[in-house]
């Protein structure tokens, strides 16, 4: 697998776990703090960007 | 300057041919960006070139003309789009798109600059915003299509677009074995070229704020309880650019989906994680009740916009306790009530403004609270909501607030003399 199939999927993943997260606060199965919620954000939205900069680097 | 290098035929020995070098001619004073003398796009270095002066009193103007409503900064955006870049010969970079910062910012500037009924959202056309959007995109693009000969998101050159990429040069052998040098295809003109970067400056514009919208509508489809359908829509882009990885030809869509997953996932976390609910109605609200009766008992309610109550008109005999809750999600609830009563009870906001008679309450979380002072003062209870915006209650007819001003057309009500009207509330709660 080269790098940038491996930021796609990375990437990917980390949508799927923030869709996940936002899926399981909405229906208030989880009731996570709101400036938890944020950090958590802002570190999968990071690790995607960078997963996604790293496949472009090399593309 | 760009050239193509291409076989030449026997014909072709026989005819004139077209030489875009013209070393014999004195080289032409050109406005072009400068490649070596910049700081940014190379505007004040290529105007100083082209004027004589030193860049660094070009610059100087910038800042001075900036300093005058922010023309400097707008001036340089726009040439920092139209103004091609020196190709370190004198000569402009052909077939160059402009700096795409530059181009987004005169989009956002562009933005900012349309007033505000081209949204739509002043007037309840929550709709009409992203219409808008997709036919200002659309225009923009058939007019980049039409100057450029292909589309804004295709490559240059190659078998994807009609015009050659910037600088690219062939070289093909066979024929006679000479070859010859022809000028690139292309246009040349200043026109097409500023014409192309305004159309590319509208795209700009168009898909910024299309961003905008998507977050926008993510937010309120959260905030109106479909936070579900947009976190499974989340799932299903995270799936797709996942998907991307083992799939060469879907490689290129990857940089859209993260962009649209991350536009529709921020907004809708930020909702879900603050709690922020409301009725997923739109526009603005205008209620006057003539009787107390006439007010529901569990008041009004408004997703986004505006919502006013006037209760001017009601029966306020002494004694008159009146209870009349509203909930608003964003936007502004205004209030009015008669001069003469009294306004208590419990007002809050997660951000924004509480103005009640006088006194203000900003920031993140305000509250109003005021309990009951003796007297027989007719009163009003407040019972309101806003998630975010603010809520006015004044003695002042409700429809002369000016939403493009943020203010009451009487200067002398909100923002001109709040002590005016609060000591006019203390007085009717004296009673």
């Amino acid at each position: 697998m080269s790098r940038s199939q491996l930021s796609a999927l990375v990437s990917g993943l980390a949508i799927v776990v923030l869709g996940a997260l936002l899926l399981l606060q909405t229906e208030g199965t989880i009731d996570v703090e709101s400036g938890w919620m944020l950090a958590i954000l802002a570190g999968l939205c990071g690790a995607a960007l960078v997963a996604s900069g790293v496949g472009a680097r090399e593309r | 300057m760009a050239i193509i290098v291409t076989p030449i035929t026997d014909d072709e020995k026989d005819t004139p041919k077209q030489d875009t070098t013209d070393p014999g001619d004195a080289p032409r004073r050109r406005l072009l960006r400068s490649r070596n003398e910049r700081m940014l796009a190379g505007v004040a270095g290529g105007l100083a070139d082209y004027l004589n002066l030193a860049p660094t009193l070009v610059r100087l103007g910038f800042v001075v003309a900036a300093l005058f409503g922010g023309f400097g900064v707008l001036a340089y955006l726009v040439m920092a789009v139209i103004v091609p870049q020196d190709d370190g010969t004198g000569e402009p970079v052909r077939d160059q798109r402009p700096p795409i910062w530059a181009v987004i910012l005169l989009g956002i500037a562009i933005l900012v600059v349309l007033p505000g009924p081209f949204w739509g959202w002043d007037h309840g056309w929550g709709w009409i915003g992203p219409l808008w959007l997709l036919f200002l995109a659309a225009v923009a693009a058939g007019v980049y299509r039409l100057i450029a000969k292909r589309w804004p998101w295709q490559q240059d050159g190659g078998s994807r677009g009609g015009a050659p990429r910037a600088g690219a040069a062939s070289e093909a052998g066979g024929g006679s074995g000479e070859t010859a040098t022809t000028e690139i295809q292309g246009d040349d003109a200043a026109g097409p070229r500023v014409a192309r970067a305004i159309a590319l400056v509208i795209l700009a514009a168009a898909a910024i704020g299309a961003a905008f919208a998507l977050a926008l509508f993510s937010a309120w489809a959260t905030a109106t309880g479909s936070g579900a359908v947009i976190a499974g829509v989340v799932i299903a882009l995270g799936v797709a650019l996942a998907a991307t990885a083992f799939f060469a030809d879907a490689r290129r869509s990857a940089p859209w989906l993260l962009a649209v997953a991350l536009v529709m996932a921020v907004p809708a976390g930020a909702v879900a994680a603050t709690d922020i609910e409301f009725d997923g109605a739109i526009g603005e609200r205008d209620y006057t009740p003539a009787t107390v009766t006439d007010i529901p008992a569990d008041g009004y309610e408004l997703g986004i916009g505006q919502l006013k109550v006037d209760l001017r008109g009601l029966p306020w005999a002494d004694g008159t306790v009146v209870q009349a809750p509203t909930k608003l999600g964003v936007g502004q609830t205004v209030i009015s009530v008669p001069t003469s009563v009294c306004v208590v009870g419990h007002a809050d906001a997660r951000a924004g403004e509480l103005w009640a008679r006088g006194e203000s309450n900003a920031g993140v979380d305000p509250e109003f609270d005021r309990g009951d002072p003796p007297g027989r003062a007719p009163r009003l209870v407040l019972d309101s909501e806003v998630q975010i915006g603010q809520l006015v209650v004044t003695d002042e007819d409700p429809d002369k607030f000016d939403r493009d001003r943020g203010a009451f057309d009487d200067d002398d009500v909100h923002g001109g003399d709040d002590a005016g009207e609060a000591a006019e509330a203390a007085e009717a709660c004296a009673r």
